[in-house]
């Protein structure tokens, strides 16, 4: 029951000096497609993604590369993160080398992996090696393994909370 | 109820009658590591991971069992990617099993349609057969509860370590 005069303690509209996304971190996302980015041979990419804000504390990303599995399906990886580096586990796809079936399996840098992804998921012997929020960027770090210059494919969805 | 003329508050100092975190509960990150527990032939165990908090409805969990697959600059491990919510029964997601040869079986699972596990048989240490499989998942007050079960008819090792986001 409300009376005249009443002032709701949980309205937002009444939290005049904080805006709602500061009051409780509304989630926040991002989607990015990269196809053909050049990285040196045996060295590694850092993609940035803006998200627009800053204060995210997890994230859940999806990304997909350029090697197809069956029916309009490809290699990629389903990952989760935090704001700190080397914090992330993930699920990785990569087609085997002949037919539909598909190599899979977990990989934890938290817990001591190096990696998240087969090599060769996102472009030639290209793999992601961490993801992780910075200020108001998700941070993919990608790695080319293979001594010469190759191009990475990554396309992607990712959410912050 | 609130009577008139009362201001409203314009810090969370002000909500005197709720924590702040119950308010809007930030999210959270937590590590499952290097669990092992005996687990009975033909049962449950529950393991709860404490969230410090309550309030949290979604997770996102990945975990691993011992077992290593692939070579060179492609180690990977059995796992399980589970989206779990505050209801039991309500989980899904998918898991994975080495077939040999590198490649895997995959599938996907789901309590909210009935399967009756959320993955393969894959964590227990006893690599002449693995018996272990994740049952459900779900946020229950302050804890992320993981229910695995034996299938064996033996007493089996739990072994399973990952990470969970929650919000």
């Amino acid at each position: 029951m409300r009376l005249d005069g009443f002032c709701a303690v949980t309205d937002h509209d009444l939290y005049t000096d904080v805006s709602e996304d500061d009051h409780h971190s509304a989630p926040s996302g991002s989607r990015f497609a990269i196809n053909g980015q050049p990285i040196a041979g045996s060295s590694v990419y850092n993609l940035d993604v803006d998200i627009g804000k800053t204060g995210c504390k997890v994230l859940r990303a999806v990304l997909r590369g350029n090697l197809t599995v069956d029916i309009q399906g490809h290699a990629g990886v389903f990952v989760i993160g935090t704001d700190v580096t080397t914090e992330s586990s993930a699920i990785g796809i990569r087609p085997y080398p002949s037919g539909t079936q598909s190599y899979m399996g977990g990989y934890s840098r938290l817990h001591g992996d190096s990696y998240l992804s087969h090599e060769g998921t996102f472009g030639t012997g290209i793999r992601l090696n961490d993801v992780y929020i910075s200020g108001s960027d998700v941070r993919f770090v990608f790695q080319n393994t293979t001594p010469t210059t190759q191009s990475l494919v990554a396309f992607g969805s990712v959410v912050c909370k | 109820m609130r009577l008139g003329g009362e201001e409203g508050p314009r810090s969370h100092d002000s909500l005197s009658g709720i924590g702040s975190d119950d308010h809007h509960p930030s999210p959270v990150r937590v590590s499952i590591d290097n669990i092992t527990q005996v687990l009975a032939g033909g049962t449950d165990y529950n393991l709860d991971i404490p969230l410090g908090k309550s309030g949290l409805s979604f997770a996102r969990v990945q975990l691993m069992g011992p077992d290593v697959s692939g070579g060179g600059g492609n180690l990977w491990r059995e796992s399980a990617a589970v989206h779990v919510t505050d209801d039991t029964g309500d989980a899904i997601g998918h898991s994975v099993r080495t077939a040999g040869n590198f490649r895997s079986y995959v599938s996907t699972y789901s309590k909210a349609v009935g399967t009756t596990n959320l993955s393969h048989k894959i964590f227990d240490n006893d690599a002449a057969g693995r018996r272990i499989a994740l049952k459900d998942a779900s946020i229950v007050g302050s804890v992320l509860r993981l229910v695995f079960h034996n299938y064996d008819a033996g007493p089996k090792t739990l072994w399973v370590r990952g990470e969970a986001v929650l919000w």
